[in-house]
């Protein structure tokens, strides 16, 4: 049972491992692409290779912290919030095919699994605001409990047309369906609306109001210490990992790429692409405000992925006879 | 037509601004590890003193013009010699301009923090040794476009 492939496929990789080393190695990347792009440096000194081990560093630091938990909060949902979102982050990454047959789970409806896995998060971040029994978690969890339902609709929509496309809702078959060419040229305005929206469901800057660090002085996050903050912000580097990897599945064409090197290669690359592509937005915009982000999601991003489907459906059917 | 082209015109600035971040991403940064990167300092910089102790005469004059008052006249044998405590000196430089004897000499040397306040002042001997020749190879320059660049060091 040790050696069976799927239970090492849980255990290493794509699995719990490989999940938690890459989620601290993105905390690292974020640290470094974002002092890039400020001309700095960056963390350097905790490796030899450019303070690879900072994460690790900070990692130790925290578990070494004190727990508290505050005194008039709901002790069992204040810890069982941010533990929960950091399964529920990881079972996103069980979904994806990484290489032919090295997917955790090979279901039929793959990319509605992933996209209701992720309809959990605001319910579980609300709750866990609300049990810190103080003011800037609550506002926090309301803030994402509105942003995250304004952009579920649009993210649901864009990938619609990618179900149209490839006729499937598998994502191994979907990968399969892009033998012929990347879904991101047809899909342009839909991958575009996907990333976008996918962008808010992370709560990554731009769209980062549920934890604003400098209205609200992190949100929903503000009363968690040591480990269990780091369970407060490991969803959100597994659900970067996670979106980036459908994003690569769904649009660029997953594990296909010239033969000469092995499927895996091309899905991780492609993935740290979208990765970095992603975290270049926390560095170049400001914070957009809660009626800004509430507007443009439920008028004009709404909009354009109806539009999209519009044109999805000529380019399957062809235009309708009327 | 008009909010059309503020949305278009917002579009162009928001991918000039992501653009520029991914430029950034292959630039050089500016950041000097400090110790191992030192800046390159002009010719006639203003750092501390080199006292030459041949042709100092204990005459006092610099103590007199120094606007801090940090430069005292200390005795070493039969001869006096000026002694500066660099808590309190401003690296103007009228001590080296007034020497009548071109004792006093400015030199490059900067990074002349200490732990302590009284390793600050520095006696007649210390200000005598020749600041030591940093490693050439780890000179750099900030003004530049392109970042933080190494300059290439001449022979003296």
């Amino acid at each position: 049972m040790i050696t069976s492939p799927l239970f090492l496929q849980i255990v290493l990789f794509p699995g719990l491992t490989s999940i938690a080393i890459i989620g601290a190695l993105l905390g690292w990347l974020e640290r470094k692409v974002t002092a890039r792009v400020q001309l700095r440096i960056g963390p350097l000194y905790a490796s030899p290779a450019g303070g690879i081990l900072q994460m690790f560093a900070d990692l130790i630091k925290l578990a070494f912290k004190e727990l508290i938990v505050p005194e008039n909060s709901d002790a069992f949902f204040f810890i069982m919030a941010p533990t929960t979102g950091l399964v529920l982050g990881a079972a996103l990454v069980g979904l994806i095919p990484f290489a032919p047959g090295l997917q955790i789970a090979n279901i039929e409806v793959g990319l509605p699994a992933f996209l209701a896995i992720i309809t959990l998060s605001p319910t579980l971040i609300l709750l866990a605001g609300w049990s810190a029994n103080s003011k800037f978690p609550f506002i926090g969890g309301l803030r994402a409990l509105f942003q995250q339902t304004a952009y579920e609709i649009p993210l649901w929509l864009s990938a619609l047309g990618v179900i149209m496309m490839a006729g499937t809702m598998n994502l191994a078959q979907i990968v399969a369906a892009q033998s012929t060419g990347w879904f991101i040229i047809p899909q342009a305005l839909g991958a575009l609306i996907f990333l976008v929206t996918s962008v808010a469901e992370m709560e990554r800057l731009p769209f980062d109001l549920p934890e604003a660090e400098s209205e609200i002085m992190m949100g929903w996050q503000a009363e968690y210490p040591g480990v269990l903050f780091l369970a407060a912000q490991g969803p959100g580097f597994v659900k970067l990992y996670a979106f980036s990897a459908l994003f690569t599945t769904i649009f660029l064409g997953g594990f296909l790429g010239p033969s000469f090197l092995p499927p895996l290669f091309w899905m991780l690359s492609k993935t740290l692409i979208v990765i970095v592509l992603i975290m270049l937005l926390r560095s170049t915009f400001p914070r957009v405000r809660l009626d800004q982000l509430l507007r443009a999601g439920w008028t004009t991003l709404l909009t354009l992925a109806i539009i999209n489907i519009g044109i999805t459906y000529i380019l399957v059917v062809g235009l309708p006879t009327l | 037509m008009a909010p059309v082209i503020g949305k278009a015109k917002a579009a162009v600035d928001i991918s000039i601004a992501y653009l520029t971040g991914i430029r950034h991403l292959f630039h050089r940064p500016y950041t000097l590890r400090f110790p191992q990167q030192r800046y390159a300092v002009e010719k006639g910089y203003r750092g501390r003193h080199l006292l030459h102790l041949d042709r100092c005469t204990g005459c006092g004059i610099c103590a007199w013009i120094c606007p801090e008052k940090c430069i005292t006249i200390v005795p070493r044998g039969q001869r006096w010699y000026p002694q500066y405590f660099y808590g309190r000196c401003c690296f103007c430089h009228f001590c080296t301009d007034y020497c009548p004897e071109f004792a006093l000499e400015e030199t490059v040397e900067y990074d002349i923090a200490e732990y302590t306040r009284d390793r600050l002042v520095w006696s007649p001997e210390r200000l005598s040794k020749p600041p030591v020749k940093k490693d050439d190879k780890y000179v750099f320059s900030v003004d530049t476009i392109g970042g933080a660049s190494q300059v290439p060091q001449k022979e003296e």
